[in-house]
């Protein structure tokens, strides 16, 4: 492995984003699931590592206000045993425990997860039908950019290079909500689907439902007209079998002639009917 | 840039002057010597370089020395050392959940990780703790038949 010239441990944020705007092509450094692999295969050679990996504020998930708020450096083992994730953000408990195995949910982090931005990031969905809000920080200040706006494309967000991601915020709302996943095996599996659903309703009428899907195109993405189809219904085999067909045509619109599309757009339909299933039955 | 770094590593002081960009499993194996921590797959897929950090498992291979530092590491030597799992490892004998061996030290560990906060698994937390580990020789059962065989015997 090559030498890297400079490797940084800040203790808080203040002090990583000004690492960040000193070092032009640092590279922060977190869990490092992804990187380290990178690093070791040449694919990238930073000249400095920002290691965050020590800085408490962001290594723990509060609750400030009416959001729930997760450190960037929260890992997928904290996550999946989270109480206050497991009582509002049920989906993304489950996304977490169902990421590769334990000894990379003990390292890998959400803040990773988000920033990468691969196509099967099995966090993206989850965070999605939450209405998560990204907290970006650097030199120049905070901001906060929405999930779907962030990520732009494959592997690609609107992170500037010298921003840190130091939260993710969610509102805090009662909704039942589930993760389907499907790969080729259980463990250490990249999602060939991932989905997530989030659903409230009043007297069993629906009156507000997301679907995001994950690694059923270029990024994840939620699904309004699956929304539509469910909104004033009440959740039945009939209602899921239409929502079902709708996102099996929303997902071959968006994958059109790919050799994958007949694959995907029935696992992604089998998957929102065992996710909405779920639901259905608590 | 090489500079001194201190690593707690079964239970001992262990010193070096390196790269805190290295690879834990280079530190362990190249500057340490404690080559019972195998590298398989050097991508976090194999489990072969399972450690403990701070009683949780992780890959070495997807480890930096500088992210190690500071952090209670335990590595198949200290398990072994201690003695505390020897009934596990007769046990991993004794049904044949050992064939080549090079995925048994960290396989060991990462059930360590689970028989320390959970005595008494069951079949599925069991492989939900191996998930993590590939090997090509045993088909697991064993491995799982060993960890019950194992329960409640002292050494």
């Amino acid at each position: 492995m090559q030498r890297i010239d400079v490797y940084l441990k800040p203790r808080c944020v203040e002090e990583a984003v000004h690492m960040m705007a000193m070092n032009e092509g640092a590279k922060l450094l977190s869990g490092g699931t992804d990187l380290i692999i990178q690093i070791h295969d040449w694919s990238v050679s930073p000249p400095c590592l920002v290691d965050i990996g020590g800085i408490p504020e962001i290594s723990r998930v509060h609750e400030e206000h009416d959001e729930i708020v997760i450190g960037s450096t929260v890992t997928f083992a904290q996550l999946e045993k989270n109480d206050l994730i497991l009582k509002y953000c049920l989906a993304l408990a489950e996304a977490a425990s169902q990421v590769a195995a334990p000894q990379i949910r003990n390292r890998a982090t959400i803040g990773g997860n988000v920033g990468n931005a691969a196509v099967a990031a099995d966090s993206i969905p989850p965070l999605m039908v939450f209405d998560a809000v990204v907290e970006l920080a650097s030199i120049r200040g905070i901001r906060r950019v929405p999930i779907s706006e962030l990520i732009i494309d494959m592997n690609k967000t609107c992170i500037q290079h010298d921003e840190l991601i130091t939260c993710i915020r969610i509102p805090k709302v009662q909704v039942k909500s589930a993760f389907e996943k499907i790969g080729r095996r259980k463990a250490q599996a990249i999602s060939r689907i991932c989905l997530a659903v989030a659903v409230t309703s009043s007297n069993n009428v629906i009156d507000n439902s997301k679907i995001a899907v994950g690694a059923a195109g270029r990024k994840a993405y939620l699904c309004p007209n699956v929304s539509d189809v469910l909104h004033g219904k009440e959740l039945t085999g009939d209602s899921i079998r239409d929502a079902c067909a709708v996102l099996d045509e929303t997902v071959a619109e968006v994958l059109g002639n790919r050799p994958t599309a007949p694959y995907k757009r029935a696992i992604a339909s089998a998957s929102l009917e065992r996710a909405l299933g779920r639901l259905l039955e608590e | 840039m090489d500079r001194e770094m201190i690593f707690n590593i079964n239970g001992r002081e262990y010193r070096a002057e390196l790269d805190p960009s290295m690879r834990f499993i280079d530190v362990l194996r190249d500057c340490f010597h404690l080559t019972g921590t195998k590298e398989g797959c050097s991508e976090g897929e194999c489990g072969a370089c399972s450690i403990l950090m701070n009683g949780d498992v992780v890959a070495s291979c997807l480890l930096l020395a500088g992210q190690a530092e500071g952090a209670e590491i335990v590595t198949i030597e200290g398990i072994v050392e201690q003695g505390e799992y020897d009934h596990l490892l007769r046990a991993f004998m004794e049904v044949g959940a050992v064939q080549c061996g090079f995925c048994t030290p960290g396989i060991i560990v990462a059930l360590k990780a689970l028989l320390d906060r959970n005595p008494n698994p069951s079949d599925e937390e069991i492989r939900i703790a191996i998930s993590g580990n590939l090997c090509r020789c045993t088909g697991y059962q064993k491995i799982i038949e060993a960890v019950h065989l194992s329960k409640g015997k002292n050494c």
